[in-house]
């Protein structure tokens, strides 16, 4: 049973523990990475209706 | 202490509200970015590592899946955490050596049936879609029960007398119906926001519902430990008979026999999430959806600890909501009676009736708020990736890519409300009578099994042909075998010849890994591809991770 449990707990508390560390991570950088994707994606958009105004 | 007491008010009621204003707004702002099909389903490939884990994180820790994981561990407390060790070890292989990820991404396609086109041929991918489809839609089944179950549970909900006597007066309708229309109201938020905004509007919210849902199930956790104690946790298996040993078929909680995991419960659950955690279309689909493929290779190892958490910590609310019903034996038989007398109260609603009592007014709406997010998350991502399939794989194809991109995202929005409408009387209307999670293990292996050779064969073997394609694919339907009523159709009949022999579900979700593989297998080598240079265009994509 010891050894089961020691399992458990270890997977508990990398799960509990993760989540923490991870809320973090992407909280501190997913801003500023979601400001570069809205841009880029604008430039696509401007790009789609250039090509859909231009003719070819 | 009553079973339905509830800490849930109207403070909590405002908290989920606003949230879900927030959403509608996200999904109309979006839209101005949309300008093609690749920014609608894949946001234009431009995601970086931290808004690719935000994104997958709230797709993949749904609430179903917090409704099943925290029911195995009710059921199977300590043991059923067995299926949090192997989504870590499996991620981990994944995201070391990129195996299969790596090169699907590098492949440049939108979905997996479009490599099917670009390995075998069109009809591979039109057939792949549909099966994709079907095993994705059939999937998603039970989600809104879920949802409606854990929304009832937590908040106490009962519909007001007036509405019960309008459906009595109007369609002669006696069945409660108070939830099923909230549960329908947040389908439907979900599709709108998601017809508008397509893959971008997804990331975003997926990102608000990240820190809500991390945040929410961060403070549910120091909630249970505190209520339930290291020491009630202890006992849940020194003095309650709690179940720790997996490999153990016989459950000490329950009296019945061989009732359980043991080996060939192990065996399969680890095959369908091997193959799940490298091949889900949702989570492809975000592993397409990023910059470069070592960005997808590094995606998957760095969803190791969101994958554990949402395994193992909603595992953890159950195992103290058994401990807390335990402890409390008045609650334990009105639970147990309200069980006995059917309805909608089973195992499923443990964890949020314990939720209810435990947490305070404010933090229960705030999780609350976290669980609606984790519905929302889910059921969006699913929606695109699903009716993304339908739009570049089924129908672009039979119209020989003839479709402008506008075209695209109208058969995509198109998609998204039919599929919608499709769930909303399957999962909503219609009772499905299975267990959670064995629910889902068997639908999934419908697309799992078949996809497993098609895809993983397609990349590193180079004798991989249409036919063997077509048979493995095909061969996934076997899975249907082991949805419960067939299995009770198959064990009576076995009676009923005098044959002394008794299938599981298990047993059937093997077979059909097994026929599909070798299908797959006899059928490239009985019938090559005969098509000039082909066969190895998909397999010289890129150099091997």
């Amino acid at each position: 049973m010891t050894g089961w449990m020691t399992l458990w707990t270890i997977v508990l508390l990398g799960g509990g523990l993760g989540m923490i560390g991870l809320l973090l991570l992407v909280t501190v950088g997913a801003v500023r990475e979601l400001k570069e994707t809205l841009a880029e994606l604008s430039a696509d958009v401007a790009e789609t209706n250039d090509s859909q105004t231009t003719p070819s | 202490m009553q079973l339905f007491d509830t800490n849930f008010t109207s403070l909590d009621w405002g908290i989920v509200v606003a949230y879900l204003v927030i959403s509608i707004f996200v999904g109309i702002w979006a839209n101005r970015y949309v300008g093609n099909i690749a920014g609608y389903l894949v946001a234009g490939r431009t995601l970086r590592i931290r808004l690719a884990l935000a994104t997958m994180t709230g797709t993949e820790i749904g609430l179903v899946t917090v409704m099943y994981s925290a029911e195995l561990g009710f059921t199977q407390q300590y043991a059923s955490l067995y299926l949090a060790l192997y989504e870590l070890v499996i991620l981990l292989f994944i995201g070391l050596t990129g195996v299969v990820v790596y090169k699907l991404r590098q492949s440049e396609v939108l979905t997996i049936p479009e490599f099917y086109e670009k390995r075998y041929s069109r009809g591979v991918r039109i057939l792949g879609g549909v099966m994709m489809v079907l095993s994705g839609v059939l999937n998603m089944g039970l989600f809104l029960k879920a949802g409606a179950l854990f929304l009832v549970s937590v908040t106490g909900f009962t519909e007001p007398d007036w509405l019960q006597q309008f459906m009595v007066n109007s369609f002669d309708y006696h069945e409660p119906v108070g939830l099923k229309l909230i549960m329908t109201g947040l389908l439907l938020l979900v599709l709108f926001y998601t017809v508008l905004g397509g893959m971008i509007s997804v990331v975003i919210t997926d990102l608000i519902q990240f820190v809500i849902l991390g945040t929410g199930m961060v403070i549910v956790t120091l909630f249970v430990v505190n209520e339930v104690g290291i020491d009630g946790f202890t006992e849940v298996v020194t003095v309650q008979n709690g179940y720790f040993d997996p490999t153990n078929i016989d459950n000490p909680s329950t009296e019945k026999l061989n009732d359980g995991i043991g080996p060939i419960t192990l065996t399969a659950q680890f095959v369908v999430l091997v193959v799940a955690l490298m091949l889900w279309p949702t989570g492809v689909s975000r592993s397409l959806a990023v910059k470069t493929p070592e960005i997808a290779r590094q995606l998957y190892l760095c969803s190791t600890i969101p994958f554990l958490a949402r395994r193992s910590l909603p595992v953890l609310w159950g195992i103290g909501a058994f401990a807390f019903f335990h402890s409390h034996p008045t609650l334990n038989a009105q639970f147990q009676s309200a069980m006995a007398a059917g309805g909608d109260v089973n195992t499923q609603a443990a964890m949020p009736l314990f939720l209810a009592k435990i947490i305070p007014s404010g933090l229960l709406g705030l999780v609350t708020a976290g669980m609606v997010a984790a519905f929302m998350s889910t059921h969006d991502s699913y929606l695109l990736c699903w009716s993304g399939v339908i739009t570049q794989d089924v129908v672009a194809p039979l119209m020989k890519n003839e479709l402008t991109n506008k075209q695209r995202i109208l058969v995509t929005r198109v998609a998204i409300v039919a599929t919608g409408i499709m769930l909303l009387i399957w999962g909503l209307w219609y009772e499905v009578s299975s267990n959670l999670w064995q629910y889902m293990a068997v639908t999934g292996t419908v697309y799992l099994a078949g996809v497993f050779p098609v895809v993983v064969c397609g990349l590193y073997w180079s004798r991989s042909s249409p036919v063997g394609a077509y048979v493995a694919l095909l061969g996934g339907l076997t899975g249907i075998l082991a949805l419960d009523p067939c299995i009770d159709f198959l064990n009576s009949g076995f009676t009923e010849l005098g044959i002394n022999l008794t299938v599981r579900s298990e047993h059937v979700m093997l077979s059909s890994f097994a026929f599909s593989l070798l299908g797959f297998v006899a059928g490239s080598l009985l019938f090559p591809d005969t098509r000039p240079n082909n066969s190895q265009a998909a397999t010289a994509e890129g150099a091997n991770p």
